[in-house]
């Protein structure tokens, strides 16, 4: 039985109350987090017992009591606590992005590395069911040599406005790094490669204008002639967001929208569009892929390096938005076109 | 002028007098004369070709003659000269449309030309010169009529999302175009087939939609083309896939993804898509619909399961090119657009070249 501490008990833990009835050989005995009424609430919910104000205070009070740690704090201490707890033995699974910087997220990596603890980062698209049956089918040789990935995500801004630290983007990272990286790594793993050349727009729609963009429009190339198309909305209207996904190969190709699979539910008045709630099930796939690379001691799906590599990517997409012009990648760094 | 319900111009319909045509050559999109002479204000009276056209464009002109029942010349200035016609069709191939169209224009011809405009922005240039001299109307062959597009214009202009501010379209385009690349199996290239490459040949839609939708001139591109599905794409080093982003006028950004994707690739002629968003809200539009989906025993592999049941978008369109020739007014694609359109693929494909963005002129 793997033990988890989970750090941060803010508004995506709520996935991880979904997820954990669904663990199998996993259990959550501590929660840290400084408001004291998340920890309280959120360990009821997980069953865990051991409630802290953070992360330094369960491994000095109560290192014992637990094996991994899953972090899903603000993007900005992501990279220090990961180090923490590799420091203190934990395994660890974050929340993307593994860190702000490319440079963090390497020290971040040695850190686990020279600990001997696993770490996996948490790029949750690499689990939702759609994506996945389009990655299988690609590993499956049904749509040939991928060609172009066209990815649409809108979303209104985040429920009951915007938290501090997700307008701020000392705190998040900027939009690239704390949205466009879920993207880029998907389109790194259908590719199976970092792009080979990247150019990106910003918009700011909001009030703010564009000292708060609210819109990414993300223009990779591939080795081989593949590119991948991403746009990203944080500006929809309350109620629903939308999503599409579209992977074109040389055999074949994969449409992973259908209009979100919508319903129609007619009761006078216009029919109105319902989904089908699948929330939070793909998490729970998600924190068992890492329990199941602890207890099997191998590298999760999702490695420190593919969180290393989404930042860079990430910081690649936000100079070419600062500078307007692409970024080509030399070795392993992209540098100015 | 009241606007009837699908926002075309009553007038349009109130025009009675029917424009002789003559067709200049046969060797492009037949279905631009065929649905002229379904048209109630239009009558092709002729289909002409130069003498010196290739054997088998004179094989296709003198076929469509005989099945518009006209006669065929192998003279085109006296197709344009002998038979009382005010409009040209004008449909040959890329390479020629430029200077079909400036002879049509030259003999006081309406035109109505097969995409693409031309192989070049200098012939496009000189388009634009012969018809503004001439003082005809041109309109380029678009769908910007399809019943889906009418309707994304109409919420737009209702003001339904606000402000647009960003314009995506997909266009893939599921056919197939001989053997697939390095497949190693050997085809003959029909002499038919001259494609300067899809940005060329489908380019033209996604971006007649942009420009009818949202009225604004591209002023930059960056852009990745490839050929990544069929052998002859990837012999002439001309592009069947290609993603390009766009930066236009007013701030509004957006891109276009194109292919020509083979006909496994989807079950339909392919997913056609119009994503648009505004300040207030955003719209998605699937070229297709309304559409019926028929899956039945016995259809052939090329046969359509999805067939869109809107009205005749050519039809439309050949309405509004007469109602542009009525009353002198502007065409839904007249040449200077045309002109921009073209503008906009020829620096996709420098900036597919280049890996650098490129400003469009």
């Amino acid at each position: 039985m793997l033990r988890l501490a989970l750090v941060g008990c803010g508004r995506w833990a709520a996935a991880y109350e979904t997820a954990a009835p669904q663990l199998r050989d996993a259990a959550f005995t501590a929660v840290a987090d400084p408001v004291t009424a998340r920890t309280g609430s959120m360990g009821q919910a997980l069953g865990a017992t051991i409630r802290a104000g953070s992360l330094a205070e369960l491994l000095v009070r109560h290192g014992a009591a637990f094996d991994a740690v899953l972090i899903a704090t603000p993007n900005d201490l992501h990279a220090p606590l990961v180090e923490a707890a590799a420091l203190a033995g934990k395994h660890v699974h974050v929340e993307k992005p593994l860190a702000l910087t490319s440079a963090a997220a390497a020290a971040a990596i040695a850190a686990c590395r020279s600990a001997g603890v696993r770490l996996m980062v948490g790029h949750s698209l690499r689990f939702l069911p759609a994506n996945r049956v389009v990655r299988a089918s690609l590993d499956a040789g049904e749509l040939g040599r991928p060609g172009l990935l066209r990815i649409h995500r809108w979303a209104p801004p985040f429920p009951g406005g915007w938290d501090t630290w997700k307008i701020d983007p000392a705190r998040n990272g900027g939009l690239a790094v704390h949205e466009g990286v879920h993207e880029l790594d998907l389109a790194r793993w259908y590719f199976s490669a970092l792009p080979t050349s990247v150019y990106a727009l910003a918009r700011g729609t909001s009030p703010a204008g564009p000292s708060r963009p609210d819109y990414l429009q993300m223009h990779l190339g591939f080795a081989g002639g593949g590119s991948a198309v991403i746009d990203l909305a944080f500006n929809l209207p309350p109620g629903d967001r939308y999503g599409s996904l579209a992977l074109i190969g040389s055999l074949g190709a994969a449409y992973a929208d259908d209009h979100h699979n919508m319903h129609l539910l007619f009761r006078g008045g216009r029919p109105s569009a319902v989904v089908s709630d699948a929330s939070g099930s793909y998490v729970a796939v998600q924190l068992q892929e890492f329990v199941d690379a602890v207890h099997g001691d191998r590298e999760p799906a999702v490695t420190g390096s593919d969180g290393e590599a989404a930042v860079r990517m990430a910081e690649a997409v936000q100079a070419s938005v600062d500078e307007g012009r692409p970024l080509r990648l030399e070795g392993e760094r992209y540098v100015r076109v | 002028m009241k606007a009837d319900r699908c926002g075309w111009k009553a007038s349009a319909m109130s025009g009675s007098k029917v424009y002789r045509v003559a067709v200049l050559s046969g060797a492009g999109h037949t279905y631009m004369p065929l649905a002229m002479a379904k048209h109630p204000r239009f009558k092709p009276v002729v289909v002409a070709e130069d003498a010196s056209a290739p054997d088998w464009c004179h094989e296709r002109g003198a076929a469509l003659a005989r099945q518009l029942e006209v006669p065929y010349v192998r003279d085109l200035e006296r197709g344009l000269a002998d038979f009382q016609t005010e409009v040209a069709c004008v449909l040959p191939n890329t390479a020629r449309n430029a200077d079909v169209s400036v002879r049509a224009a030259q003999a006081r011809h309406h035109i109505w030309q097969d995409k693409p405009m031309a192989e070049s922005v200098v012939d496009c240039d000189r388009i634009v010169a012969a018809v503004e001299r001439a003082g005809v109307r041109f309109q380029l062959y678009t769908s910007n009529t399809l019943a889906s597009i009418r309707q994304a214009r109409r919420m737009l202009d209702a003001g339904d999302i606000g402000l647009p501010y960003a314009i995506h379209v997909d266009f893939y385009f599921a056919k197939d175009a001989g053997v697939l690349r390095d497949s190693g199996e050997s085809e003959v290239v029909p002499p038919s087939w001259l494609s300067g490459g899809e940005l060329s040949v489908e380019g033209i839609y996604p971006l007649a939609y942009i420009q009818s939708l949202f009225r604004v001139r591209v002023q930059r591109v960056f852009a990745r083309t490839t050929a990544h599905f069929f052998q002859r794409h990837a012999d002439r080093g001309v592009e069947d896939l290609a993603s390009v982003t766009l930066e236009m006028a007013r701030g509004i950004v957006g891109s276009l993804c194109i292919g020509r994707i083979g006909r496994p690739s989807h079950p339909n002629t392919g997913e056609i898509k119009l994503h648009i968003l505004g300040s207030h809200g955003a719209l998605v539009i699937t070229q297709a619909r309304p559409e019926v989906a028929v899956y039945a025993r016995g259809l052939k592999p090329a046969d359509a399961r999805h067939r869109s049941t809107g009205d005749d978008a050519n039809a439309l369109q050949l309405h509004e090119f007469a109602r542009a020739i009525d009353t002198g007014s502007s065409t839904a694609t007249d040449a200077r657009l045309g002109r921009d359109i073209c503008a906009t693929v020829m620096a996709a494909k420098e900036s597919g070249r280049t890996g650098t963005p490129v400003a469009v002129t």
